[in-house]
C-alpha cells in the first residue's frame, strides 16, 4: 500500500547533458543502452517523501525527430515531467516552450493546469561568460508558465538535482490525491440476456 | 417462561460485520474468536468470509453470523452488501499504524450514514501484543493473562506496564489509547484494545457488543416482517410471545 | 530452421548491453545484444539475426515536432520505419521442429523458471513473478520500460511484436489494451503455449478487475498504478502461474473431471436440485458445482447457458486461493471472463466437511460456516495432507446473498443426510488411476480428451521407466514430468497447427531414447500417450487403440455427462 511508483518524462534538446545528469542522480555508470533503438532509456530512483518509499521510473527520452511520433505511447501515463536546457544555449531554453506544449498535446493528462513540471537548468559550471541565459530569464518563463519550479545545476553538483526530483516527487504525490478512483463495480450482469457463446453444453 | 438451559434457549441470529483497512488483523481477531487460535501471515481474505459462533450471556444466547470483510480498496465498493441488515460492526483498526485510524473513522461515518440505524458500532484497536510484553504468553482467554500478571507482580520492584522491554514496546504504538477512546467516545461507539495473537480483549469484545444489541428491536422487526423463505433455513427465529415475558427481556 | 545458437556481434554498429545493466543475465532480453529474432505481424525474423542499432546519423538540433512542417515530422516517421526495416530481417516464422528438442538428460539448465511480466499502457508495472529482491527492484522497473518502448515502437509503425526468439528462451508478447502481457519461456516450449498461459494470465487478471473497470480507469487515468487493486492477489497469480504448464485441462481448453460412479455422481447432482420453493428465485443464479481439488463433480446450469472451461478453471484459482480455503465459507466477487469480461458475478464457495454425530447436531440443520466437528473415522477422510477438499460453488448474477445462501444450506444438507458427501470423500480418495491399471504392456502415461464433453483424463504420473513402483526420487520424477509434458505440449502444437505450421495433423508419434510419445486426434477425441522407446511404432498404434477403447469402457465413470440443468 506504502510503495508509489511516479512515471517522471525528462525531456530537452539533445545535448543538454540530460543523459548524464540522469546518470548521476541515479548514480549508474555513464550508460546510454537503447535510446539510438527504441527512443528511450530508462533509470529508476528510490526516494523517501513524507514517509512515504517512492520509486521513480525516469524515461530519458531520445529528443531526436525519429522517435517524436511516438510521444502519445511514451508520454502516456506520465505523473511529472522535466524539463532541461543548457544555460549556456539560449536556442535550448527557448524550445522548453515547445517541448512543454508537445509534451501536454501528446500526454493529455487530465489536470493540465496543474501537472507538476521542473525545469534543470544545466551545465553552470561551464564560465560565466559562456552563459546565454540568466537565471532571472528562465525564472520568469518558469512563473509564467504556473509556477514551475527552477533549479540550476551541473554535471558535477548533484545536489540541486536531489532537490528537483524531491520536488516534483512531491507534487506529483499532492496530485495522486486529487484523483478519485473509488471504482463502482459495474452494473450487475443479466443473465438472461444474450451471452458470447463457445462454452460446453454437453456437460 | 426463563428457561436459561442451553438445549432448549434458541439462540438469537446476531448478524455482525467487521471492517477495517486491509492487513489490521479482521481475519485473526475472527479467527480467535470462533476458534481459539493465531495464525501468523495468513493470507488475505477474498471478498467476505462468514462464520458462525455463539455468544453467551447470562440470560440469553446469540448467534454471531460474523462477516470478515476484505479490506482492499477494490472490495470498498461492495461494503454496502456486508453490512446491510448488520446488527452489529466490529471496526478495526491496528494501533502501531496511524492511517488505519484515519480509515476506521471513514468506515465509521459510512456505516452512521449507510447501515442500520439501530447498528452496534464497536472500534477496536488491534496487535495490542506488540506494543506490550504480553508477546510472549500466548494467553487463550483474558483470564489467562491476568494470571501471568499476577506472576509478575511478585517482583516487588515490577510495576505493572513496566515489564515489557523485549517482546513489546510502546514505541511500536502510534494510535495512543485515550486519542482513540475519545473518539469513540465521542462517535457513540464501544472501544477496547485488544491482540488477536495473545487473545487479549477478544472475547469481551464480542461480549459487550451483544450486551449492547437491542435484542429488542430485532426480535420485533424479526416477527413484524413476513419472514419468508429468508429465515426458513435458519435456526428456528424466536417466537414472539416468549420475548414477551418480562423474566427474559433485556435486562441492559 | 532458426538456429538456436545466438549470432555473433559482429561490428561497431551494434550495440552491446552491458551484462550488469539493466538486465540480468538470466532474462532473456540481454540475449538481444547478441541478436534475436523479432517476430511481429508484418516481419517475420529469420537466420539473420536483429542488431540494436548505435545512431550513426547523429542530428545534433532536434527539436519538437510543433517546432517543425508536417512534411517534416512525416519524413522523420518514414525514416524510423526504413531504420527498423532494416534492423528486422525477412522470412519465415521458425517453427519449433521437434527434432530440435533436446531431450538430453544431462541437460544443465533444462527448464528456467518461466518469467511473466504485466504492464499498463503507459509502463507501469503491475504484476510479475520475478522475485525481486533489493538490488534488483530497479531492473525491473527498467526493464518493463524497456518492454513498453518495444512494443511502442512497432505499433507506432501500425505493427504488433509478437515475439523474440533468442535461445535458449523465447519472449512472447500479448496486448489487451490497457494491458501489456510478456512472458520468457523455454524456447522449446512453442509459442502458442506461451500465449495460452498469457491469455489466462489476463483472463485471471479480468477476473479481479472486470474489463469494463480496467478500461475505464486506465483510460480516465492512464498514470494510476494498477498494483492498488490487485492488492492480495499475489498468491493466487503465482500459484496459477505455477499450475498452468502443469495443466493439460487448460492447454486442451477443457474440464477435468473426477472419475466417480455415475450414480455417486447422480446422487451429487441430485442434491443440488434448487428447492422447490426457490424456482422462482433463480433468475440471477448461473452455476452450481461441486468441487474436488481442482476436478469437477457435477455442474448446474440454467438451460441457456452454457459452461467456459477457461472460467472454471479461473474459480478453481480463486477459491483455492489459501483465505477461502481456509474459512468454511466466502462470499466474493468474482468476473468469469468468458462468460462476460465486463460484469461482475458473486461466488459462494463452501468447503463442505462431515457433519459430527452427535444428537445434538441432529436436532439443528447444519449450517455452511458452522466450525466442524469430527469423529475420528471422519477426521481420516477429511484431514491429513492429501485429503481431498470437496467444495461446493454457486455463482450468481446478482448480490443477494440470502438466496444464494438458502440454496446453499439446502444442498449442503442433502449432501450431508444422505451419506453422500462422506461417500464422495471415500471415491475421491480412490479417484486417481495409474496405467497400470489398463494393462497395456509399454504405456507409460496419456492424456485423453473427449471432445464431445470437452473434458479430459489422466493417470498420475509414475515416471517414464517401468519400474514404476520404486522409490522415485521427488526432483526426478518432475524432471521427468516436465520433459514429458513438454513433447506432449509439442506434439499438441503440431496437431493443432498452432504456430503456423502448414497444416494440421492427424497423427504425429515422435521417439526419443528415454520415451515415445504419439498424439492423435480425431472428430471424437484426442489422445497423447507416451509410450516405452523399445515398442514399435506399431504396437504404439495398438496401444493408442488399447487406451482409447479402455476410456470408452469406463467413459459413465470418468467423464460428467448429462449435468443437471434448471
Amino acid at each position: 500500500m506504502g510503495r508509489v511508483l511516479l512515471k517522471v518524462i525528462i525531456l530537452g534538446d539533445s545535448g543538454v547533458g540530460k543523459t548524464s545528469l540522469m546518470n548521476q542522480y541515479v548514480n549508474k555508470r555513464f550508460s546510454s543502452q537503447y535510446k539510438a533503438t527504441i527512443g528511450a532509456d530508462f533509470l529508476t530512483k528510490e526516494v523517501m517523501v513524507d514517509d512515504r518509499l517512492v520509486t521513480m521510473q525516469l524515461w530519458d527520452t531520445a529528443g531526436q525527430e525519429r522517435f517524436q511520433s511516438l510521444g502519445v505511447a511514451f508520454y502516456r501515463g506520465a505523473d511529472c515531467c522535466v524539463l532541461v536546457y543548457d544555460v549556456n544555449s539560449s536556442k535550448s531554453f527557448e524550445t522548453l516552450d515547445s517541448w512543454r506544449d508537445e509534451f501536454l498535446i501528446q500526454a493529455n493528462p487530465q489536470n493540465a493546469e496543474n501537472f507538476p513540471f521542473v525545469v534543470l537548468g544545466n551545465k553552470i559550471d561551464v564560465e560565466e561568460h559562456k552563459r546565454q541565459v540568466t537565471q532571472k530569464r528562465a525564472m520568469a518563463w518558469c512563473q509564467a508558465k504556473g509556477s514551475i519550479p527552477y533549479f540550476e545545476t551541473s554535471a558535477k553538483e548533484a545536489i540541486n538535482v536531489e532537490q528537483a526530483f524531491q520536488t516534483i516527487a512531491k507534487n506529483a504525490l499532492l496530485q495522486e490525491t486529487d484523483i478519485d478512483v473509488s471504482p463502482d463495480y459495474p452494473d450487475p450482469i443479466r443473465i438472461d440476456s444474450p451471452s458470447p457463446s463457445g462454452g460446453c453444453s454437453s456437460c | 417462561m426463563a428457561d436459561t438451559s442451553d438445549a432448549t434457549q434458541k439462540p438469537i441470529q446476531v448478524k455482525l460485520v467487521l471492517l477495517g483497512e486491509a492487513a489490521v488483523g479482521k481475519s485473526s481477531v475472527v479467527m480467535r474468536f470462533v476458534n481459539n487460535e493465531f495464525q501468523a501471515n495468513k493470507e488475505p481474505t477474498i471478498g467476505a468470509a462468514f462464520l458462525t459462533q455463539k455468544c453467551r450471556l447470562e440470560d440469553r444466547v446469540l448467534r454471531y453470523e460474523i462477516w470478515d470483510t476484505a479490506g482492499q480498496e477494490r472490495f470498498h465498493s461492495l461494503a454496502p452488501m456486508y453490512y446491510r441488515n448488520a446488527q452489529a460492526a466490529v471496526v478495526v483498526y491496528d494501533i502501531t499504524k496511524a492511517a488505519s485510524l484515519e480509515k476506521a473513522k471513514s468506515w465509521v461515518k459510512e456505516l452512521q450514514r449507510q447501515a442500520n440505524p439501530n447498528i452496534v458500532i464497536a472500534l477496536a484497536g488491534n496487535k495490542l501484543d506488540l506494543v506490550t510484553g504480553q508477546a510472549s504468553t500466548p494467553g487463550t482467554s483474558a483470564a489467562a493473562s491476568s494470571a501471568d500478571d499476577e506472576d509478575e507482580a511478585d517482583d516487588a520492584t515490577a510495576t505493572p506496564g513496566e515489564t515489557e522491554e523485549e517482546a513489546g514496546s510502546e514505541s511500536l504504538r502510534q494510535v495512543p489509547k485515550d486519542e482513540a477512546m475519545a473518539y469513540a467516545t465521542e462517535a457513540g461507539l464501544l472501544f477496547t484494545e485488544i491482540s488477536a495473537k495473545t487473545g487479549e480483549g477478544i472475547v469481551e469484545l464480542f461480549t459487550d457488543i451483544a450486551k449492547k444489541i437491542p435484542i429488542e428491536h430485532i426480535l420485533a422487526s424479526r416477527g413484524a416482517a413476513a419472514g419468508g423463505a429468508a429465515n426458513a433455513n435458519r435456526a428456528p427465529a424466536v417466537n414472539l410471545n416468549e420475548t414477551s415475558d418480562p423474566k427474559n427481556a433485556c435486562a441492559c | 530452421m532458426a538456429s538456436a545458437s545466438p549470432a555473433q556481434v559482429s561490428s561497431d554498429q551494434a550495440v552491446t548491453i552491458e551484462p550488469s545493466g539493466v538486465l540480468s543475465s538470466s532474462a532473456s532480453i540481454s540475449e538481444f545484444s547478441h541478436g534475436g529474432n523479432i517476430i511481429s505481424n508484418s516481419h517475420h525474423g529469420s537466420s539473420d539475426h536483429v542488431y540494436l542499432m548505435e545512431d550513426s546519423s547523429g542530428s545534433d538540433g532536434a527539436t519538437p515536432n510543433l517546432m517543425r512542417s508536417p512534411e517534416e515530422v512525416a519524413a522523420d516517421a518514414e525514416r524510423l520505419r526504413e531504420q527498423l526495416k532494416k534492423s528486422l530481417s525477412r522470412g519465415r516464422e521458425p517453427r519449433t521442429d521437434i527434432r530440435d528438442i533436446p531431450y538430453d538428460p544431462s541437460h544443465e539448465q533444462k527448464f528456467p523458471p518461466r518469467q511473466f511480466f504485466v504492464l499498463t499502457h503507459a509502463g507501469k508495472p503491475v504484476f510479475t513473478n520475478r522475485k525481486i529482491d533489493e538490488t534488483e527492484g530497479d531492473d525491473i522497473t527498467n526493464l518493463i520500460g524497456v518492454m513498453h518502448a518495444l512494443i511502442s515502437v512497432f505499433e507506432d509503425d501500425q505493427d504488433k511484436i509478437r515475439s523474440i526468439i533468442a535461445p535458449p528462451v523465447r519472449i512472447t508478447f500479448t496486448i489487451r489494451p490497457p494491458l501489456y502481457y510478456v512472458c520468457v519461456t523455454p524456447f522449446a516450449e512453442p509459442e502458442s503455449v506461451a500465449r495460452i498461459y498469457l491469455e489466462h494470465l489476463h483472463l485471471l487478471i479480468l477476473s479481479v478487475l472486470t474489463g469494463s473497470q480496467l478500461e475505464r480507469i486506465l483510460t480516465r487515468h492512464a498514470n494510476y498504478d494498477l498494483r492498488r487493486l490487485l492488492s492480495g492477489t499475489t498468491t493466487m497469480l503465482e500459484s496459477y502461474l505455477d499450475h498452468l504448464p502443469r495443466s493439460f485441462a487448460i492447454l486442451a481448453s477443457s474440464l477435468s473431471t473426477l472419475r466417480l460412479d455415475s450414480g455417486l455422481r447422480l446422487r451429487v447432482a441430485d442434491a443440488l436440485v434448487p428447492p422447490p420453493n426457490m424456482k422462482t428465485r433463480l433468475k440471477d443464479i448461473l452455476y452450481a458445482i461441486v468441487f474436488v481439488d481442482d476436478k469437477v463433480v457435477t455442474i448446474a446450469r440454467p438451460k441457456k447457458h452454457t459452461v467456459h472451461p477457461a472460467d472454471m478453471h479461473i474459480l478453481l484459482a480463486t477459491i483455492g486461493s489459501p483465505a477461502v480455503k481456509g474459512s468454511a465459507a466466502s462470499w466474493l466477487p468474482i468476473c468469469l471472463p468468458r462468460f462476460n469480461s465486463n460484469g461482475l458475478l458473486h461466488a459462494y464457495a463452501s468447503y463442505l466437511q462431515l457433519p459430527s454425530n452427535s444428537a445434538a447436531s441432529a436436532s439443528q440443520p447444519a449450517e455452511a460456516g458452522e466450525a466442524p466437528r469430527e469423529n475420528e473415522e471422519d477426521a481420516a477422510l477429511t484431514g491429513g495432507t492429501h485429503a481431498p477438499a470437496v467444495c461446493l460453488v454457486i455463482v450468481s448474477a446478482s448480490g443477494d446473498f440470502e438466496v444464494v445462501r438458502q440454496w446453499a444450506d439446502v444442498a449442503t444438507n442433502r449432501l450431508r443426510d444422505g451419506e453422500t458427501l462422506r461417500q464422495l470423500l471415500k471415491a475421491a480418495q480412490r479417484s486417481t488411476y495409474s496405467v497400470d491399471e489398463l494393462g497395456i504392456p509399454g504405456l507409460r502415461h496419456f492424456f485423453f480428451k473427449s471432445r464431445p464433453n470437452v473434458q479430459v483424463t489422466s493417470p498420475i504420473f509414475n515416471g517414464i521407466e517401468a519400474h514404476a513402483h520404486d522409490e522415485r526420487d521427488q526432483v526426478e520424477l518432475e524432471d521427468e514430468w516436465e520433459r514429458l509434458f513438454n513433447l506432449y505440449r509439442v506434439v499438441w502444437d503440431a496437431i493443432h497447427a498452432k504456430s503456423g505450421q502448414e497444416c494440421t495433423l492427424k497423427l504425429q508419434y515422435v521417439r526419443t531414447e528415454a520415451v515415445s510419445v504419439m498424439g492423435w486426434i480425431t472428430k471424437s477425441f484426442e489422445i497423447y500417450i507416451a509410450l516405452s522407446p523399445r515398442l514399435p511404432k506399431s504396437a504404439a498404434i495398438g496401444a493408442a487403440n488399447a487406451v482409447v477403447s479402455w476410456v470408452k469402457r469406463e467413459e459413465a465413470k470418468l467423464f460428467l455427462r448429462d449435468a443437471p440443468v434448471f
